[in-house]
């Protein structure tokens, strides 16, 4: 697994917490109130945080998925890159300029794009920058949720990833996807379920498909997640 | 539904010092395969020219035995000598002698005697008084034993003796 054995840390960004786990512990967890506190954190941490590298995982509301489906004549990816781009601010609603990760997969299939805000990874880079850091890794945390899900014996239709400002919901059948959203902000359990119960209305999946990962700065409750970034913050549901 | 690898940190770039140290260790490894290049052209060139060596001498060898061929099949000069003496050791001279000896006709005499061995004939020149002298002296050398004698000329005179030659095939 491309990141197991990092000897650095792992911090978590959203918009109502950070969060900080080194060597399979919580050494950091705050809740904050939106983004800007949660970036003030990060620079109150990078001066000791004690290491040269670390990976740097979003919230679902600042990394959002975007389930691209089959366009013909689009070849390359670059111009799936665009295509990506044009979709940005009807999914999510922003209106900033962003930047798109897109998957590579097969033609006429479905494939994966993610986007996060361009500002806010400059401004992260000029950060750890500042303090002699490397991020040797910026990606969404539900993606390493989804890793770790993938390599569970027991896998669901449609996993729901549920951090501190989002529920992302990412579905298919085998090795295909034909869901990926997320509902922000979603910033407790009761709107959380309100989401899923809505997607679950409008699509053919049921209940008993689903299987959960939450991501949860409410409490530091020793807890066995498995192998996931952030782990001691982890719960799994069936 | 399949892992992804999102991934939105930059590229890390190496420092200078970097670039520096794999410029300075390309330019080794270039150097390095200059040499191996260069020593090899010098090897291949030395093998040429031992090639080249070992095809002229083959070539001298060639020339030899060819020229030794031709020999062989060339009659030596001192092969008809040899040839004639060794016929001439075979050729019967005293049985030639014995029975020109043994035939004496009054008035006939023997003026000269050509052996070629090679050919193995026999000319005899003689000095004859009449023809009727002549015609009992070669009626006597064919009744002796050996090869037929036969007149190959005759010339007669009237106021000296004729020669005649006659001639026998040994």
């Amino acid at each position: 697994m491309w990141w197991v054995g990092s000897k650095g840390a792992d911090v978590y960004l959203g918009t109502r917490a950070f969060a900080v786990c080194k060597r399979e512990e919580a050494v950091l967890v705050q809740p904050t109130e939106d983004l800007a506190q949660s970036l003030a954190r990060l620079a109150a941490w990078l001066p000791q945080s004690g290491t040269r590298a670390a990976r740097l995982w979003l919230s679902g509301g600042l990394c959002r998925p975007m389930l691209l489906q089959p366009v013909e004549g689009i070849a390359g990816d670059e111009e799936w890159r665009r295509v990506a781009q044009s979709m940005v601010g009807m999914q999510t609603g922003w209106t900033a300029p962003s930047e798109v990760w897109v998957e590579r997969a097969a033609a006429g299939t479905p494939r994966i794009a993610v986007a996060v805000q361009q500002a806010l990874l400059a401004q992260l880079q000029e950060l750890a920058g500042a303090h002699r850091l490397r991020w040797s890794h910026i990606g969404p945390w539900w993606g390493d949720g989804l890793r770790a899900a993938l390599q569970m014996p027991q896998r669901g239709r449609v996993l729901a990833v549920r951090d501190c400002d989002s529920l992302t919901l990412l579905g298919g059948d085998g090795a295909q996807f034909d869901l990926a959203t997320t509902y922000a902000p979603v910033v407790d359990a009761d709107a959380a379920d309100a989401a899923l119960s809505r997607m679950l209305m409008s699509s053919d999946a049921t209940p008993d498909q689903v299987w959960r990962i939450t991501l949860s700065t409410a409490s530091l409750a020793t807890r066995d997640a498995g192998e996931v970034a952030l782990a001691p913050l982890v719960e799994w549901a069936a | 539904m399949r892992a992804l690898k999102v991934e939105f940190a930059p590229r890390r770039k190496l420092p200078v010092a970097a670039w520096y140290a794999m410029a300075v260790v390309l330019a080794a490894l270039a150097a390095q395969q200059g040499v191996e290049a260069w020593q090899l052209t010098q090897r291949q060139q030395a093998l040429r020219a031992k090639v080249d060596q070992l095809r002229g001498e083959s070539d001298r060898q060639e020339q030899l035995r060819e020229e030794a061929k031709a020999k062989a099949s060339m009659p030596l000069p001192y092969a008809q000598d040899a040839a004639a003496v060794a016929k001439l050791a075979r050729f019967p001279i005293e049985r030639l002698l014995a029975t020109l000896e043994s035939v004496q006709i009054v008035g006939v005499k023997v003026v000269s005697l050509n052996v070629e061995p090679a050919q193995g004939e026999v000319r005899m020149e003689v000095e004859y008084p009449d023809q009727g002298a002549l015609l009992k002296y070669l009626a006597a050398l064919n009744s002796t034993e050996g090869p037929a004698w036969r007149l190959q000329q005759a010339q007669f005179a009237a106021t000296q003796p004729g020669t005649a030659t006659l001639v026998s095939q040994w």
